[in-house]
């Protein structure tokens, strides 16, 4: 079960991490990094 | 963290066994175009960006290079093939979900017309090239490769719709698809597909605490991306003026 618990959390981490916040970057432009240049 | 990173990088595996990413790639390259169609907008971009970025992260799983490589060629390739024919026999279809596309095609005819465009001017161009390739190199770590993908599917998008309005007013087809598409942006793409294996490997690498591959491939990698970075950079300095007059030739 805590197992379990901790592979969720760990789903959800990743998902908020890679999901939410790669989108968050890109939506942005990544202007709190390098910008991404667009055409 | 790293395990769930390494159970999504598992989730296509399956496809890559008798050769059946390619029909997988080919059909994440379109049919989210195709899914588009009647609504409109730049999802579908993202929506391909992720499937084939399910489907690259497997290859990278298992340091398939060739299969990693050939999974952005056949996706992108069916992707663009759909996009061009849509621009030129149904703009209409196509302008909505080609996001930028137009503008990016009424810019490419002034420059194609006139000789000049301040884009391409090496003061303005070649810095840009540098920040492109830093930032995808960046983000792709920071995304396993998703965010160079959905990127990869906005800017591929700008020049199929400018391809596609080329070839539909075009008095000589052949030699606008061959240089319509710039030979520049084609070793760019292929830059970038060395680039972002290599860098979406040290990420998920170092996530998931395993080794993928030896350090020789990922310096061959990071030769490679350099030498397609040197051609992007060398063809856009020296053969601008003989691709732009042929497609003035091109359209008459």
């Amino acid at each position: 079960m805590d197992e379990e618990g901790g592979g969720y959390k760990g789903w959800i981490i990743f998902f908020l991490i890679f999901g939410v916040g790669n989108l968050i970057l890109y939506l942005t432009t990544g202007i709190f990094l390098i910008p991404i240049p667009r055409k | 963290m790293g395990a769930a990173a390494w159970r999504t990088a598992s989730l296509a595996d399956g496809l890559l066994a008798a050769k059946r990413w390619i029909p997988a790639a080919a059909m994440g390259g379109t049919l989210p175009l195709l899914a588009a169609l009647p609504w409109g907008g730049g999802w579908h971009q993202g929506l391909s960006g992720l499937l084939l970025a399910l489907l690259w992260l497997a290859a990278i799983r298992r340091d398939a290079m060739g299969i990693g490589v050939g999974i952005i060629l056949v996706g992108f390739a069916s992707h663009a093939a759909l996009a061009i024919a849509l621009s030129c026999y149904a703009p209409a279809l196509a302008e909505p979900v080609l996001i930028d596309g137009a503008a990016y095609w009424e810019a490419q005819v002034r420059w194609i017309r006139s000789g000049w465009d301040p884009e391409y001017e090496l003061i303005n161009w070649l810095p840009a090239h540098v920040q492109l390739a830093a930032a995808v190199a960046l983000f792709s770590y920071l995304s396993l490769g998703g965010i160079a993908i959905l990127h990869g599917f906005y800017e591929v998008d700008l020049m199929n719709f400018y391809v596609g309005r080329l070839l539909a007013g075009a008095e000589r087809p052949l030699p606008c698809l061959l240089v319509g598409w710039h030979p520049w942006s084609v070793m760019r793409g292929l830059c970038y597909a060395f680039l972002v294996f290599e860098v979406a490997s040290l990420s998920l690498s170092r996530l998931s605490g395993r080794v993928l591959c030896t350090r020789a491939r990922r310096v061959l990698r990071w030769k490679v991306a350099a030498l397609f970075f040197v051609a992007d950079c060398g063809l856009k300095a020296f053969a601008l003026e003989p691709v732009r007059a042929t497609l003035e030739r091109c359209l008459g």
